[in-house]
Parts: C-alpha cells; structure tokens; sequence
C-alpha cells in the first residue's frame, strides 16, 4: 500500500475534522489499481458562547483557535451547520473520482483507518466494475 | 409575486459578504457601474444600502439590508414591492449560493444545504427557491450519482439550478416515489461498517436509512440534509403513512427540541427507530434585521471607503462572514498563517497564534494601510486591546508585500447611543441611531470618505 499525507494531524486533541476546514485533501492511499483520496468536505457554522451570531468556516476555527478550544470543547458549542472528512474512489480503469454517500468520517485517525480498511474492501471494489 | 411600485428589496444573511457576488449581482441588476450605497433620513444612516448604477425598466429602485436568520437561513431573500419587507411579506426569491473551491468541491456537499430549502419551504412555500453555484472551478464533465441524485431532489422540491449546465436528460424531477427508491437502491454503496442511505418501502411504511449520530449528538452533516430532503419529496410526491429513519444511531439524550433536524421530523412528521421524537416548534420569525451585530460597523466603514473614496480593501474578516484573501499589490490572493511557528505551537506555545484584524483599507494616496479592529461599543476596550496585537501581520504581510506604506491601527465601532468618541485609538462610530461619529485621530481616509458621503446626502 502507497500512502501520501497531505496534511498531518494537527493535535491529538484537535481531530474533528472541523479543524481541518479549508485543507482539502488531506491524504491519498493507493493499493494495486485502487486509489482513496480524503477529503475535508462541507460548510461550518457555529455559535460560541456570549456571542449572538453565527461564525462560519475557517473564521470559526480561528476563533476557536484563539480561545485555545479542543474536540472536548466543540461538544459544548451551538453547532448549526458542521463540516466532515468525505472519500473519492478510483480503479485504473476510471477515468474520473467517484464519491458515495454515507461514508463520512469526523476524527481524523477513524478517517484514515477506514480509507486503509476500504483499499482492502473487495466486495466493495466490485461495484466499480460495471 | 407582490407588486407594487417596482421596488426590490433584497435581505442578506449577515454570513455574507458585503458585496453581492458577481451572479447574485445580476439577479438585482446588472451593470459593471453598480455600487451600494447608504441610505440616509436627517444625515443618519437607515441600515439600508442602496443598489445605484444600473438601469431596469421593472425595477425602479434595489435596496439591501442586513439581516440574520434564526436557523437554516438562505443566503438571500429577494423582495419585490414597494415598502420595507416585514416576517409577512412573502419574498420573491430565496437564493442559496454555493462557493465551492478545488479544495473542496464534493458534490455531498449538496445535502447540507437541502436543509436550507426543507426550512424555508414551512416559511414562504410560494417563493421560488434558487441554488446559485458561484463556480470557481470547471465543472465534471461527467456528474456523479450523488450529484445527479441530489439535484433531481431539489428539483422535485421545486428549487430552480442557476450556474451550472445540466443535461436535461439526466436531471429531471422525480415523477414518483418508487422512481426515488429505484435510483438510490441503484447507486454504489458505501465501504463496509458504513451506514447506506437506502429507501425501503413496506405496507404502512416507508424506511430510510442512515446515521444521523456524531460526536455526542444529532449532527451529523451532510445525512442531516440528505434524510430532510429525501422525506420532505416523499411527502410531495403523496405519500402520506409513516417516514422512519432507520440505523441512525442515536439515544434518547441526544434528541433535543432545538435541533433543526428535530424541527424539520416535527414538520413532516418523520418518526426516529425506536425513539420518541419531542414535540417541537419552527422558530417563530424565519428572519430578523441585524442591528446588533459589531459587523455592521466594518461592513459600513468598508463600503464607505470603497464608494466614495480611491481607497479599497485588501483584506476582510468581518465577524460573521467568510474570511477573505490578503491581496497582495500585484492582486494576487493569498491565504493568510494561522500561526507564526506551527511546531511551537502544537508544542504548547499558545502565542503562536496570528492575530488578524477584521477589516485591512488601504489609501493609495497617502501611503496608508490600515488595520481595523470591529467591536460593539462596549467591547471597546477588548478593541484598543486587541490592536496591540497586529505585529506579526504586519511585519511578515503588509511591510512584505506594501514596503513603503505606514501602518495605522484603530477600532471601529457599532453600538450604543453615543454621540462622541473619547478614546484615540478609536477610529469611528456608528451608534444604533445611525449617527457618524469620527475619532479624534481617524485615519485621513476615514475623514474623507465620511465627508464624501454627507456631501453626497446633500
């Protein structure tokens, strides 16, 4: 299996993928003809406490940045909108990406476990045949 | 439609930007020469931007106002009547925009944002949605199964596409509810240990599957979006017994009455597995005008500045809106560090953090850039504070890419219902009467851009 990081782990207390807005792609595994790409996906809006709006992406995570937050402490904050790490899948024999719905991922470690654990997925690969 | 004397208005979610975007420009008007420009009644600021430079025969006049949503808020409405629009007044158009980058352009994106139009459809159900796709990238030759499937959804639900090609072969609304079984049950799963969305139809019931469970509670973007817009078509298309969400994964503790998607399972009547959905209420107002927010000043002072005066931004972070790009004095865009020495941060230097202002002007003609710091007014002294902290910014971007510029800092205002400005460091004011209030020590460019548009209300 070939891997390439693109962006590293922040922290080991900062893996929610809302710290990761802005990145895109964070890593690509590869395994024979098949290729995983993850990506950091979707919009972010959030309220902190005694503020009376919304802050939005990477704004929010400056702020949240600034306040010194980690994951234990995004549990405690109004969440109206949050952000995830989501896949893209390619055999040699495609000639684009293709994404599925339901496979999102929100910790950075569980997003590259479960990347490896697709390389591997045989069943699952099949589906790219027809 | 609401007609009357051919006024436009349009509200803004104060997550936007300042300025329309170049396509929602052109919903309102269309004219390279277009600005928007204050409104004023006794030389006070009404919190009304008007739209000026262009010219079209059924719409005399196009006025923007700032205002905040109290939920799933789409990013503009659009009304057409005469008069300022009031929560009764049905707006014309509601517009999602979508920014996306090469970054991160997935098209699953797309759910999240179905919540937008499951929401407002309880508001306004004859405004005609619209999903504006502001592209900065070249659109897939060939669309995913995602994004076909998550189109002809919106498209069931009435939602009008603007900005991107769409074969009319492929993307047409779904007819009826098998049809929307049939094409999900056809798409590619997910790896395994995943939760598939997948519809199941029985006698008494139609089941969806999917897990709306994430870090402690119901969060889970993008399914929120995917399983709202998913039930709220089924119940379009007539089907009228239970909707139940399946394999979600969630407890009883994590189901609160606030939670938008508990809101939208209340309003169509979705039932959770084995879970007891409480009863819970849409917020009353769908919308509110923003006339407290600290954004409301930068937001002024900015438009002022780029309006009536040579001086423009090279840098905005308004609290609430998307951060900007630092433009460079070639007009290149670059992303601005989030901290001075990574490894020392995540070693535990906290100080390693970028403070960044809110809002950078630049005056050409003096030589000036400067950095703003936006406060409500009785935050104030949390401004003079914070602008101790722009060294950084302004050793390694501004001296670095504006050599010969001088810097200043200051703090501009929004609040209260003072009428003058004791502290130097503050650079302006404008309190909740709309009233101007110059400091003491404003920066030249502020003086004139300010003299510039009193003389402009005469």
């Amino acid at each position: 299996m070939k891997k390439e990081i693109y962006i590293q782990k922040l922290d080991t207390k900062r893996q929610n993928s809302f710290w990761y807005k802005g990145f895109g792609e964070i890593a690509k595994f590869s395994k024979d003809d098949r290729e995983v790409i993850i990506s950091s996906c979707g919009l972010i809006r959030i309220k902190f406490p005694n503020e009376d709006f919304y802050r939005n992406n990477i704004q929010a995570v400056d702020v949240a940045l600034s306040h010194n937050l980690y994951d234990e402490d995004l549990e405690n904050l109004e969440f109206e909108d949050c952000n995830w790490f989501d896949y893209v899948y390619k055999t040699s024999n495609m000639s684009n990406y293709i994404e599925i719905d339901g496979d999102e991922e929100f910790k950075y470690s569980k997003a590259i476990k479960s990347a490896k654990e697709a390389l591997n997925d045989d069943e699952f690969w099949k589906q790219f045949l027809r | 439609m609401m007609m009357s004397f051919g006024n436009s208005f349009c509200v803004r979610d104060r997550s936007e930007n300042p300025f329309l975007s170049c396509k929602a420009k052109k919903i309102v008007a269309n004219s390279p020469t277009q600005r928007e420009t204050p409104k004023k009644e006794d030389n006070n600021f009404t919190f009304t931007y008007e739209v000026t430079g262009f010219r079209c025969n059924k719409v005399e006049k196009v006025y923007i106002k700032t205002v905040s949503g109290n939920s799933s808020f789409t990013d503009f409405l659009i009304f057409y009547q005469k008069d300022e629009p009031t929560l009764q007044d049905d707006p014309i158009y509601a517009i999602e925009e979508t920014k996306t980058d090469d970054k991160e352009s997935r098209n699953t994106g797309v759910y999240q944002r179905c919540s937008k139009f499951v929401f407002i459809e309880s508001y306004y159900p004859n405004t005609k949605k619209i999903m504006l796709y502001n592209l900065q990238i070249d659109q897939k030759e060939k669309p995913t199964e995602t994004y076909i499937f998550g189109t002809k959804l919106l498209l069931t639900l009435g939602v009008e596409i603007i900005g991107k090609k769409l074969d009319s072969k492929i993307f047409t609304p779904f007819m009826n509810i098998d049809e929307i079984i049939d094409f999900k049950s056809k798409m590619r799963k997910a790896p395994k240990g995943n939760v598939p969305i997948l519809l199941t139809k029985k006698k008494d019931k139609i089941e969806v599957s999917g897990r709306l469970f994430k870090s402690g509670g119901l969060s889970h973007d993008p399914n929120i979006g995917a399983l709202s817009i998913i039930s709220n078509v089924l119940r379009l298309l007539g089907w009228k017994k239970k909707i139940e969400i399946t394999l979600h994964g969630l407890e009883p503790r994590h189901i609160g009455k606030t939670n938008k998607f508990i809101q939208i399972a209340n309003k169509l009547n979705i039932s959770l597995q084995g879970l007891k959905i409480p009863k819970s209420e849409l917020p009353i107002d769908y919308w509110k005008y923003d006339k407290d927010g600290e954004k409301l000043g930068t937001i002024f002072i900015h438009l002022v500045v780029e309006n009536f005066t040579q001086g423009y931004s090279i840098f905005e972070n308004h609290a609430g809106s998307e951060k900007g790009y630092f433009v460079t004095k070639d007009g290149e865009q670059i992303p601005l560090a989030k901290y001075k020495d990574k490894a020392k941060y995540k070693a535990g230097a906290k100080d390693e953090i970028i403070h960044i202002p809110d809002l950078i002007l630049i005056d050409f003609g003096r030589n000036e850039v400067i950095n703003i710091e936006g406060k409500k007014y009785k935050f104030r002294q949390n401004g003079i504070d914070e602008l101790k902290n722009y060294d950084f910014i302004e050793q390694n971007y501004i001296l670095k890419y504006y050599p010969k510029f001088k810097i200043l800092r200051t703090v501009v205002l929004y609040g209260s219902q003072e009428e003058k400005i004791f502290e130097i460091e503050i650079g302006f004011l404008l309190n909740e009467n709309g009233q101007l209030i110059l400091g003491v020590k404003a920066p030249k460019l502020f003086q004139k851009a300010i003299k510039n548009l009193l003389d402009f209300w005469k």
